[in-house]
């Protein structure tokens, strides 16, 4: 028997329960290409009636940077939805089958607590960000075809002016390499869900937000600092370079600060070297650390504690 | 013959209250075991215990595994039905074929689709779709297809009506069990597991009570009904047990000489549930 098999069966397992994880940036990739039709339409409608002439549309200057931003900004949207969608998930992930007593056929079946904790932590760090990139790639391309068409009816030439193909590659590079950074930016969070989800006898809602914010209160009211917040709410702003933040430097929303990392304003606004800075700050480590410890504890529950 | 599951001074603590309490008892290969007790007698401790789901003091050796350790390893030789409805309502009948083909290293996927042939389950539905009693038949073909060395079934048939609880125990008995496989099985309703058993286990209190082949109970109880005449020379007999039947009375009796008491009347085999009742009255004086 394929070593892997069981493994792969465990990913694919999370797939078949938790079908919102697909669907729901299925509905928003429809939503974007749907937009992007009216937007075209609109855009022949507005040159047909003169609102916009061709000349004043000007596609001047920082073309590829314009295509690179909007790229990102589009991936960006998918993140937020994925990110939310991530977080339930994670949440539910070993805390439903308890509640519903499955657990005790999961559990009847030779299968490690081990594989099944990493196996819903794989699902949130990896199939899920794998999936909303293969979804933006592919509205990327509809949605550029349909600007292209519209444009083309016209009388620009996007595919001249405004699309370099070296610029789309490197975007869905950095966005691929992003991702990756991303998930393992908010590890600490990914195992606190988890070990929530493992803990709770109900509403883990409840202990992964008061539980923190408690903590938060506390420290702001007794020792009149704010290390926990800085540290918990702060992380987060700090990391998600996909949403134009970058270390203890931001958070900067937008592309536009920052042109000592980023490169020259006019360049490409998130680049390769971006991202790969974040992996060099101590920040970064320290958070997957404290999320190996959360996802150690998630697993202990689940083998010692899984019943409600 | 060997011993599958071997237990020796197996205690574990709910606070104060023992749930099992220095148990020592051993399964055999080829075995059908009844264990048998009230409510919060152990008897699901005992199981949580034998599956690794529960820590616990003492030594505990199943098929050469320690359940607290390894767990995943002993699982492909230990199948495990909790009772109904344990499969997810959102599973589809196909997927949860895929899965257990996929995991389970013992698991065949022509056995599965045989004994499913014989229901009415349609691979294409959900668990959520189906009755109770054809979750338990989908559970059970899952289970039965699967090549392990020993069964555990802790109150299966439960809230199941009398044709699918019959049918679970046939099933059970024509295409599953043979010399090489072992059940252990807890139930309220011993009458349907009577017929079925080869050992008997009471557990009262966190004890073993009685644990003994069927042979062997049925050498060692007698159950006499007696007039009324003769109660006194019936109670000189030392019964463990005794009760009204139409005026007159029943005894049943252990270890006692079985001359004497045809003597006093009718002998015959005391039901599970008698000698059940007879043995826990008897824990409690």
């Amino acid at each position: 028997m394929n070593a892997i098999r069981p493994y792969w069966m465990l990913a694919k397992r999370e797939v078949w329960e938790h079908k919102s994880l697909w669907i729901v940036p299925i509905v928003v990739a429809c939503l974007v290409a749907l937009g992007s039709s009216y937007g075209g339409v609109a855009l022949i409608v507005a040159a047909h009636q003169g609102v916009i002439t061709v000349n004043n549309m000007g596609i001047s200057g920082d073309a590829r940077g314009g295509l690179h931003i909007a790229m990102l900004a589009m991936a960006g949207l998918f993140n937020v939805v994925m990110l939310f969608m991530v977080w339930f998930y994670l949440m539910d992930s070993l805390y439903a089958d308890r509640k519903d007593r499955s657990v005790l056929f999961w559990r009847s079946m030779p299968v490690s607590d081990t594989a099944t904790v990493l196996s819903k932590l794989f699902t949130g760090m990896v199939t899920a960000p794998a999936f909303m990139f293969v979804l933006v790639v592919i509205v990327e391309i509809v949605a550029g075809m349909i600007f292209t068409i519209a444009s083309g009816i016209i009388g620009v030439n996007l595919l001249h002016e405004a699309f370099y193909p070296g610029t789309i590659i490197l975007t869905w590079i950095v966005l691929a390499f992003a991702l990756i950074q991303q998930s393992l930016w908010l590890l600490p969070y990914w195992g606190w869900f988890l070990l929530c989800s493992a803990w709770a006898k109900k509403l883990v809602l409840a202990w992964v937000v008061l539980i923190p914010l408690g903590a938060i209160l506390i420290e702001l009211i007794v020792f009149r600092s704010h290390y926990l917040s800085d540290g918990i709410l702060g992380h987060i702003g700090r990391g998600l370079v996909l949403f134009g933040s970058y270390g203890k430097h931001g958070p900067q929303m937008g592309f536009h600060g920052g042109a000592h990392i980023f490169g020259q304003p006019g360049d490409i606004a998130v680049t390769l070297g971006s991202v790969a800075y974040m992996f060099t700050l101590p920040e970064m480590w320290i958070g997957v650390g404290i999320g190996i410890i959360f996802i150690l504890g998630a697993i202990w529950l689940r083998r010692h504690r899984s019943e409600i | 013959m060997s011993t599958l599951v071997k237990a020796r001074g197996l205690t574990k603590h709910y606070g104060a209250l023992a749930a099992l309490d220095k148990v020592d008892f051993d399964i055999e290969e080829g075995r059908i075991v009844g264990l048998i007790g009230p409510n919060g007698a152990g008897k699901t401790t005992a199981l949580k215990a034998i599956l690794g789901l529960t820590d616990f003091d003492g030594e505990l050796d199943v098929l050469g595994h320690d359940p607290r350790k390894g767990r995943e390893k002993m699982m492909r030789e230990v199948c495990f039905i909790a009772d109904v409805a344990t499969l997810p309502r959102w599973l589809k009948v196909a997927h949860a074929i895929e899965y257990v083909e996929a995991v389970h290293p013992r698991f065949s996927r022509t056995r599965a689709l045989h004994f499913l042939e014989r229901t009415k389950i349609s691979q294409a539905s959900r668990v959520g779709q189906l009755s109770k009693g054809m979750v338990t038949q989908l559970h059970l073909a899952l289970i039965m297809a699967i090549d392990a060395k020993l069964l555990i079934l802790d109150e299966p048939t439960l809230g199941l009506d009398i044709l699918y609880r019959k049918e679970f125990y046939s099933n059970l008995l024509n295409d599953y069990f043979d010399e090489k496989r072992t059940i252990l099985v807890t139930t309220h309703q011993v009458e349907e597991v009577e017929k079925l058993l080869t050992d008997l286990m009471f557990i009262h209190n966190g004890r073993i009570v009685l644990n003994d082949s069927m042979e062997g109970v049925s050498e060692k109880y007698a159950e006499v009904l007696v007039n009324a005449e003769r109660v006194e020379q019936a109670r000189a007999l030392m019964p463990l047990h005794e009760r009204e039947v139409f005026g007159k009375k029943l005894f049943l009796f252990e270890g006692a000489d079985q001359a004497k008491l045809r003597d006093l009347g009718e002998i015959h085999t005391p039901s599970i549930a008698d000698l059940f009742v007879a043995k826990m009255k008897g824990e409690v004086q």
